[in-house]
């Protein structure tokens, strides 16, 4: 078990030791975003930027012009503050890599204002943006080089819990694929009415594959893992879909999330039915697993979905 | 150094030509913003301060320029005109389609380093370039330069950047406030009040050089050259200008933010100009 927002830190100094390019801003939180371990590997690459989020963002961007690759982190909540100077960094087609941890409802007792529910739309819609979200620890390392690979503006999305391992070492992440999580149900035996497709990201992948194995004697559901929000390889990911229902599940808002991305790659597929599973009340201070919970999007709510698919 | 004041006054009078012609040409755009540092930015770059490779934009030796304030495009264009590098056609395709000379500046152009235009991000985006140089070559790191409006200070992120610059002391950053006086709608809050902007500016751990006279190209000279002797301090240029000087009808006159002049209002302007050496060129030395 190890938090992405943990492993980001580590693959950073790795990468830090590979690419000496690399140089890193963080706007006071940077032992909660663990940009904290390049600092102590690479003093004279960091830079402290206090509680000014913008100020940072516009320092990554003259950085991000000089050759350097900066990698700017801070709770992704307060990533929007600086949203018309991400926005510019677009138009600019600036080199910059922007970290956001704490994501979502999941991030449970220090309450709303500390939540990032609006990030992943914000950062889809920047212009030729890489909107990307790990769940464990080596696609969070894996992501983090593709990061320093890509030339252009690149968002992670990390989380505050600790998740499972879900991948081995010699697997690729690359920018734009999605990994499929079959079940172990006989699909054969199954109709297409019998079939389900999850596709999520982060946290809530991990409560979809719960659902997954709880369901594995009865229902042929499908788990894909959407770490790349954007770009998405639309035809392979149509190809990849069991069945004709599909639900997408997200801690983030209704609007504009990973739910949307996968809505637009199926827009002009009538025949598919896509439910949308994300925060669509005002979420409060609880424990992660509890907020979760009522904003439907943990393991019990997926499941709920899913039988009212079935049925 | 150049240190010929003739030849800077009449460059200020070939970018303002410049400058009011482009944007008539163009029907739209900023002249009177742009008007009002002409001399700010002449002296920066034709007087041998501004040092850059015109051949190689990544030269890693060559000094940086933003105008943080991008509606004064007309001026930036036009200074690159000056020192030969863009051609008067060229500069008469402002605004237009297939032109890379934008209604504010974007990397389309070949000397932008950042797209502005959105106020109030052009010193932090010149901090970043400032750190990351003085990162490479310490104290004799190429200077970054951030051409900045009055209007704009009213942004929280200066402010930020002025807090953070000083904290680094990024000796190689200067910032040019060109106090006109005059915002898009109506003045700005202390309007000339060029102490208050020193006031402001100087507890963030910055080194201020406050100019009475914004047109004026020695006392301008002389700014430039104090700040390059200051080694651990960012430093600014607070200077009072006129709006559209250099046009009487213009001057210091509301109600021209944003608004281009006429065949016949341009025609009245160049005739106030007086006479203009259009083959006249400012050297930008190389680093």
């Amino acid at each position: 078990m190890k938090a992405t927002r943990e492993s980001y830190g580590e693959a950073l100094v790795q990468l830090g030791k590979k690419y000496p390019e690399i140089v890193a801003l963080d706007a006071e939180t940077k032992n909660s975003t663990f940009s904290e371990f390049f600092k102590k590997k690479f003093p004279h690459r960091f830079y402290d930027c206090f509680i000014a989020e913008q100020n940072m963002i516009g320092m990554a961007v003259g950085m991000a012009r000089m050759g350097k690759i900066p990698f700017a982190s801070t709770f992704a909540a307060f990533l929007s503050r600086a949203y018309d100077q991400i926005r510019m960094a677009g138009l600019g087609e600036s080199n910059i890599k922007l970290v956001g941890s704490h994501a979502g409802v999941s991030i449970g007792e220090d309450g709303s204002s500390q939540m990032a529910l609006e990030d992943l739309a914000m950062m889809r819609a920047v212009w030729n943006s890489v909107v990307l979200y790990p769940s464990d620890d080596v696609s969070t390392s894996k992501l983090v080089e593709e990061m320093v690979k890509h030339h252009g503006l690149c968002y992670l999305r990390t989380t505050r819990a600790k998740t499972p391992s879900l991948y081995e070492s010699g697997e690729n992440f690359p920018i734009g694929g999605f990994k499929v999580h079959s079940s172990s149900a006989n699909r054969k035996s199954q109709t297409a009415e019998e079939q389900v497709t999850i596709i999520s990201a982060g946290i809530t992948l991990h409560e979809a594959l719960k659902a997954q194995k709880e369901l594995e004697n009865k229902i042929d559901v499908m788990v894909i893992d959407l770490y790349s929000i954007k770009p998405i390889n639309a035809e392979e990911l149509r190809k990849a879909v069991v069945g004709d229902r599909i639900i997408a599940v997200e801690d983030h808002w209704f609007e504009g999330g990973l739910g949307d991305a996968v809505l637009n790659v199926f827009a002009d597929h009538p025949n598919v039915r896509i439910e949308k599973l994300a925060v669509t009340s005002l979420p409060h201070s609880g424990s992660p697993e509890e907020n979760l919970r009522r904003a439907g999007i943990d393991k019990e709510g997926i499941k709920k979905k899913i039988n009212v698919l079935i049925r | 150094m150049f240190m010929d004041t003739k030849k800077i006054t009449e460059l200020s009078k070939l970018i303002r030509y410049f400058i009011l012609k482009s944007t008539t040409k163009a029907g739209s755009g900023h002249p009177t913003s742009s008007m009002s540092a002409a001399e700010l930015m002449a002296v920066l770059f034709f007087d041998g301060f501004y040092t850059y490779d015109l051949s190689n934009p990544h030269n890693p030796k060559n000094h940086r320029l933003l105008f943080s304030k991008g509606h004064a495009s007309p001026l930036f264009y036009s200074l690159y005109a000056a020192a030969g590098a863009v051609s008067e056609d060229e500069l008469m395709t402002l605004r237009q389609a297939d032109s890379n000379i934008e209604g504010h500046p974007t990397t389309r152009f070949k000397y932008t380093e950042a797209p502005t235009g959105s106020l109030g991000q052009g010193l932090s985006i010149g901090l970043g370039m400032a750190l990351a140089a003085s990162n490479a070559a310490g104290a004799d790191a190429p200077r970054v330069y951030v051409l900045m409006g009055d209007g704009e200070f009213a942004e929280g992120n200066i402010y930020e950047a002025l807090e953070l610059a000083g904290y680094y002391k990024a000796h190689n950053l200067l910032g040019i406030l060109d106090v006109n006086r005059l915002g898009q709608s109506d003045p700005t809050m202390v309007e000339w009040d060029i102490d208050t902007y020193r006031r402001r500016v100087e507890p963030f751990g910055w080194t201020t050089f406050v100019l009475e006279d914004g047109h004026d190209v020695n006392a301008i000279r002389s700014a430039y050259q104090s700040a390059e002797k200051v080694k651990d301090k960012p430093q600014m240029i607070i200077a009072k200008t006129k709006k559209g000087k250099g046009v009487s009808f213009l001057e210091d006159k509301l109600g021209w933010h944003g608004k281009v002049l006429d065949a016949e209002q341009l025609k009245i302007a160049l005739d106030e100009l007086g006479e203009i050496d259009k083959d006249l060129r400012g050297e930008i030395i190389k680093p």
